[in-house]
């Protein structure tokens, strides 16, 4: 019985290699069945296969860490307390500017009139309350009479150092949170994730 | 640092961590040296290669997806290495046989044991002796699992190279494995 004409090599490879649509491989797969010869062709590929699979990995003998790490260029070499060293910095740096800028500040907000300003203030949101007075009556008379005592008020009389170094402390954490914690927390963060 | 994943040293790196990329050298370079040793055949090259394929991953760092494995790419990138490195010709140089007898000797001597790194070092050197395209459409394929498409993409050629490449590869490797045998 004479033998069927065989599959081209082309097919035979995408055959093994799994690559052609269910109606293709089934087609090849019944002719291989029917040819000795292809069938022996597919297992000599297969068997290339399985012997290519097998191949060990060489094993290494030296560690190659050392000399990579050497070779990477020197922006990569950053310490890992850089960016804590920075928000040190950074933070130090806003407390030495607003201590130097206190002064200046102190006079700008005594020539502003700042409690006169506040009471104005308090006095004009009282009177819109008022108006909303038929509709939240309880919660309205009690905040009412918050601004009211408000708006008789005068900023407090401290001693000139405690008003300055408190309104320095505020200052330098809003800074910080605006200047540092923004910016670098996510950085300090992944740091401690990195470790 | 050992108990990190992939992509918390992948991220530690991109924040400066050197050490963090030392750890992941630690981890693949076994894989990359044997990607490197399967194309170069000569255990010094191949450890220069591996070393410039971990530089090369590390200039390309920003590039990659830290939630993918880590290990595939790098092996990637370390093929490519080779792959541009390749000569023109066949190498001539035969592999460092002595280490594949050695590992039979450490292996306490059956002849299995003899017989698997034997064959092991006759398919190394089959694999050498392909023309460079040749050998690196085999390595796409059978060690990254690469697609025929992957492959033509990666190399520049087109499909119908990449196909025929292989093919004629794998014919030239059975030959070559009948006549060693």
């Amino acid at each position: 019985m004479p033998e069927p004409i065989h599959l081209d090599e082309t097919r035979l490879n995408e055959y093994v290699d799994g690559v052609l649509d269910d109606a293709a491989q089934a087609e090849v797969a019944a002719h291989v069945a029917s040819c000795a010869t292809c069938t022996a062709r597919v297992a000599e590929l297969r068997a290339l296969f399985g012997d290519l699979a097998a191949l060990p990995d060489e094993p290494l003998a030296v560690d190659l860490a050392p000399a990579v790490l050497a070779r990477l260029p020197r922006r990569a070499r950053a310490p890992a307390w850089a960016p804590r060293l920075a928000l040190a910095a950074q933070a130090l740096a806003a407390v030495v500017a607003f201590v130097l800028l206190w002064p200046w500040l102190a006079a700008t907000l005594q020539a502003s009139g700042a409690a006169r300003l506040v009471a104005e203030a308090a006095a004009i949101l009282s009177a819109m309350l008022a108006g909303l007075a038929p509709l939240w009556r309880a919660p309205v008379d009690a905040a009412e009479s918050l601004l009211r005592a408000a708006s008789t008020c005068a900023l407090p009389a401290l001693p000139g150092p405690v008003l300055g170094w408190s309104l320095g402390l505020a200052g330098f954490a809003l800074a910080w949170l605006l200047g540092n914690g923004v910016l670098l927390r996510n950085l300090a963060r992944d740091q401690e994730r990195g470790e | 640092m050992r108990d990190q994943t992939d992509g918390d040293l992948v991220l530690a790196v991109r924040q400066g961590r050197a050490e963090a990329y030392g750890e992941l050298v630690r981890r693949y370079q076994g894989t990359v040296f044997g990607v490197c040793y399967r194309l170069a055949g000569e255990r010094r090259e191949a450890e220069d290669l591996a070393q410039e394929a971990f530089l090369r991953a590390y200039q390309r760092l920003g590039t990659f997806d830290a939630r993918r494995p880590f290990g595939p790419w790098v092996r990637r990138v370390a093929a490519n290495v080779c792959l541009n490195r390749l000569p023109s010709t066949p190498a001539d140089a035969p592999l460092d046989d002595e280490r594949d007898e050695d590992e039979a000797a450490d292996a306490g001597g059956p002849e299995a044991a003899w017989e698997n790194a034997e064959r092991s070092a006759t398919l190394r050197a089959a694999l050498l002796s392909l023309p460079p395209q040749y050998r690196a459409v085999v390595e796409l394929r059978h060690f990254h699992e690469m697609s025929y498409a992957e492959i033509s993409a990666e190399l520049g050629l087109p499909l119908s190279d990449v196909k025929s490449h292989l093919f004629r590869a794998r014919r030239l490797l059975a030959q070559k494995l009948k006549t060693y045998a």
